[in-house]
């Protein structure tokens, strides 16, 4: 009776995969794009009060998990020179009249940490094992208690006394007060390992995490057999993998020192930049002379790549939405209008999004329930509802920006005349079915738009997208399939279930 | 129950789904060009006049918003009279007016509207906000219909309708809707109006459900809604059976209303009907879609037809 779809779908399907294989064979493309690193953008701001200043900046350093991309500096008329120490330490020198604040800014990709454990040996490991700067009996008590630890167990025991402070010999405690006196852990550990012989350091990390830090977070790290091995000792924990930090400066001094007495302060921003690998994707496509990558979507225009990332993803949308609505049973307003909220959602992003949708179309509830009694023709009607949603949407960026939520001013893309055929409808619904209905139906398309968005800006989807177009013969695929499903949808087994139960 | 056995034992009764329904039957039995036919009631009422199926009389067309302040005076020719927009779903828009004076109209609850509310309704009638695809539309004003005292009983102020589902001509199901307070004197059961169901062979009616509740007394009237007898039972199958000679459509909902002195009356077709009629009846549509398939014979009259269903479906 019904032509089978099943032949076309697996067509649909085999095309799609065969043309990725294919353009992934002739581009030379991993067949899967690797997201092996991120790259964060970390911003040193620093102010002070003085008229003149001099300060130093210890500058984030490179290890075998994160690398520096790209550096900047606005200084202004300050004199900057960077200072390297043996490869591994670098500091940036502000010296000047004329400027009361200076900020650095880097690119650092960070990768997941390989098999390796700990980062290799760098130049001269040997270096951090003077102990010149401890007292001579601060150094012996300090060996007589690691007397009898077997070699291989000393980096451990190091860890265990630093982190419990309160169990060491009073003499010694005595004596590293006026050391370790509100300086971190770090230290004590440090002078645990190089008072056994090793070469040991602390570093200054951050966590990976977007935020503004005022003060970093002190590790230690010990030589022991050609690699360096890295320690949390209010954590007790040793050894451990650098993952879900970032290496800042090597040594006890954190972020800043005033080179003078003048009070600086300063802080760390720290932030994922979005789609970096993007352009590291698109310039070694357009470097390739293959017929294939010539026409590819990387040969367009970037702000025209800027668009198509996106769009490429909306059938994924519309099968998702489709899915929802065919197996599941969720009903929203207007059948593609949760993909144009979602799309929507990328200017303002997810929280702010939903919050102003909501906002928006509980507002226009108010008005058009307001207007209600005026008894305005439709077209009129609906006109009246769009300015004022267009002038609530205004007066909120204004709030917005006033109180620093700047992703709300995005807001002016919302499908706002969408929006307000949103809020008639919402109108209706509330009349006819109930404002019950009416609120569910509204839940559900947002629901359905975060969803969406959720897959929108996947950006690692984006990128085999983007690079495979063919994969939406796939979807194309995906979507006849879904248009035979004759099975009932989710909703309906609710609906129907009284009849399935035994009377 | 897991939702795999409710699934399972819905699939053994034979009931049908939304999905189902629309590409199994709908799509492929309704052709595109038949939908104006249906959905545009002036048609339906031309059609059905030409093919001797009796409809609420029809007093006027509004098509102009230029005639609209003449609506006053024209009322003078009709003494109860329902508006309808031409392209109206599931019953929106419908303003039932049973009486009227120089300051305005009056509702069945007793309810007033002034001149200018009631132009204001009518007025949004032709600007298409409850029509379909919410395009300009016209008002139609037809006849109040004195409706039968049957259901008297177990009705809250509206008009109670009855629903059939026809498939190839050939009368599958039906039910009738009756009024609540809850749906608000209407005859639409997602607000809360009580479905009961009405057995083809015998015509009388048997379950009820309101919402997916069963229930078996009207909850404003207290009285029974089983057990009923449909008068005119015949008339209503043989109409609803000639709605596919019609239209051309192959699987429909025909929604007539009994009228006190004319009997049965054609509403309106529907080109998809809702699935709760599944409810009301306790028993699946696509087994008994199946049936008919099996029996159903080319050169069936719709008498021969109503015949088959009343002899399939008791």
């Amino acid at each position: 009776m019904r032509r089978s779809v099943l032949p076309l779908v697996l067509a649909l399907i085999g095309l799609g995969l065969v043309g990725t294989m294919v353009r992934s064979w002739v581009i030379g493309y991993p067949l899967v794009p690797r997201v092996s690193e991120r790259i964060w953008l970390a911003r040193l701001t620093a102010e002070w009060e003085a008229p003149s200043i001099a300060l130093e900046v210890a500058l984030p350093r490179e290890t075998d998990t994160q690398t520096i991309r790209d550096e900047r500096f606005v200084s202004g008329p300050l004199e900057t020179t960077i200072r390297s120490e043996i490869g591994e330490l670098r500091w940036l020198r502000w010296i000047g009249t004329g400027a009361q604040t200076a900020s650095y800014e880097a690119d650092i990709a960070v990768r997941r940490p390989g098999a390796a454990r700990g980062p290799a040996a760098g130049p001269d490991p040997a270096r951090w094992r003077q102990t010149a700067e401890y007292p001579a009996v601060v150094l012996a008590a300090m060996a007589r208690l690691l007397e009898g630890v077997p070699a291989a167990e000393v980096p451990r025991r190091c860890v265990d006394l630093a982190a419990d402070p309160a169990t060491l010999p009073a003499v010694l405690a005595d004596r590293l007060q006026p050391i370790t006196d509100g300086i971190p852990l770090a230290e004590t550990l440090v002078l645990c390992w190089r008072a056994a012989g090793l070469p040991a350091r602390s570093l200054q990390v951050l966590p990976l995490r977007s935020g503004f830090y005022r003060r970093t977070e002190a590790l230690a790290e010990v030589f022991v057999q050609g690699r360096w091995l890295l320690a949390d000792p209010t954590r007790r924990l040793f050894p451990i993998t650098p993952q879900g930090r970032l290496v800042w400066a090597i040594g006890a001094a954190p972020g800043v020192v005033g080179a003078s007495s003048a009070p600086v302060s300063w802080q760390i921003e720290l932030k994922p930049r979005p789609l970096t690998h993007w352009t590291e994707f698109a310039q070694q496509t357009a470097s390739q002379a293959s017929f294939l990558a010539r026409w590819s979507l990387f040969s367009l225009p970037p702000n025209a790549q800027e668009v198509f990332r996106v769009l490429l993803l909306v059938p994924i949308g519309a099968l998702i939405v489709a899915f929802l609505r065919n197996v599941v049973g969720l009903n929203t307003f207007g059948t593609f209008m949760p993909i144009l909220i979602a799309i929507a959602f990328r200017q303002t992003e997810l929280l702010t999004g939903l919050t102003l949708f909501f906002a928006v179309i509980l507002v226009g509830y108010g008005i058009r329930t307001g207007l209600d009694r005026f008894k305005l023709l439709l077209v009129p009607r609906l006109s009246v509802i769009l300015t004022f949603v267009v002038g609530s949407l205004a007066a909120m960026s204004i709030l917005a920006q006033r109180w620093g939520f700047h992703n709300v001013v995005g807001v002016g893309l919302l499908p706002i005349v969408i929006l307000t055929m949103t809020i008639e409808r919402f109108f209706v619904t509330a009349e006819e079915s109930g404002p019950k209905a009416a609120l569910r139906m509204t839940t559900s398309t947002g629901a359905v738009a975060a969803v969406t968005f959720a897959i929108l800006s996947w950006e690692y989807l984006q990128l085999v997208f983007f690079t495979y177009p063919e994969l939406m013969l796939v979807i194309a695929g995906g979507q006849i399939a879904l248009g035979r499903y004759v099975g009932f949808r989710l909703s309906e087994l609710l609906r129907f279930r009284r009849l399935a139960e035994p009377s | 129950m897991t939702p795999n056995e409710v699934r399972e034992r819905l699939n053994a009764m034979g009931i049908m789904g939304m999905n189902h329904r629309n590409a199994l039957y709908v799509g492929p039995l309704n052709p595109r060009c038949a939908y104006p036919t249906v959905d545009n009631k002036q048609i339906t009422k031309r059609l059905a006049a030409r093919h001797g199926i009796p409809t609420p009389t029809l007093y006027d067309v509004i098509a102009s918003h230029r005639r609209l302040r003449d609506l006053p005076r024209l009322a003078s020719a009709w003494p109860a009279f329902v508006v309808k927009p031409s392209r109206g779903a599931a019953g929106n828009g419908i303003l039932l007016v049973t009486g009227h004076d120089a300051d305005g109209v009056v509702k069945p609850s007793g309810e007033r509207l002034t001149w200018d509310e009631f132009t204001y309704h009518v007025a949004c009638v032709l600007s298409g906000i409850h029509s379909l695809e919410g395009l300009e539309d016209e008002a139609l004003i037809e006849a109040y219909v004195r409706v039968d005292v049957t259901f008297e009983a177990v009705t809250y102020r509206g008009v109670p309708d009855i629903r059939v589902i026809v498939y190839r001509g050939v009368p599958a199901m039906a039910m009738v809707r009756l009024p609540t307070k809850a749906s608000d004197g209407r005859a639409n059961l997602h607000q809360g109006a009580i479905g009961a169901g009405i057995g083809i062979g015998t015509g009388m009616t048997r379950s009820a459900v309101q919402g997916r509740r069963v229930v078996t007394e009207h909850p404003d009237t207290g009285q029974p809604v089983a057990g009923i007898t449909v008068p005119g039972w015949d008339g209503i199958l043989d109409i609803a059976a000639r709605g596919t000679d019609m239209t051309g459509l192959g699987y429909l909902g025909a929604d007539l209303v009994l009228d006190r002195a004319r009997g049965p009356l054609l509403l309106e077709l529907n080109a998809r009907p809702g699935l709760a009629i599944q409810l009301a009846n306790q028993d699946g549509l696509r087994r008994r879609l199946t049936l008919i398939d099996r029996h159903r014979k080319p050169e069936f009259s719709p008498r021969d037809r109503v015949a088959l269903a009343r002899d399939l479906f008791a």
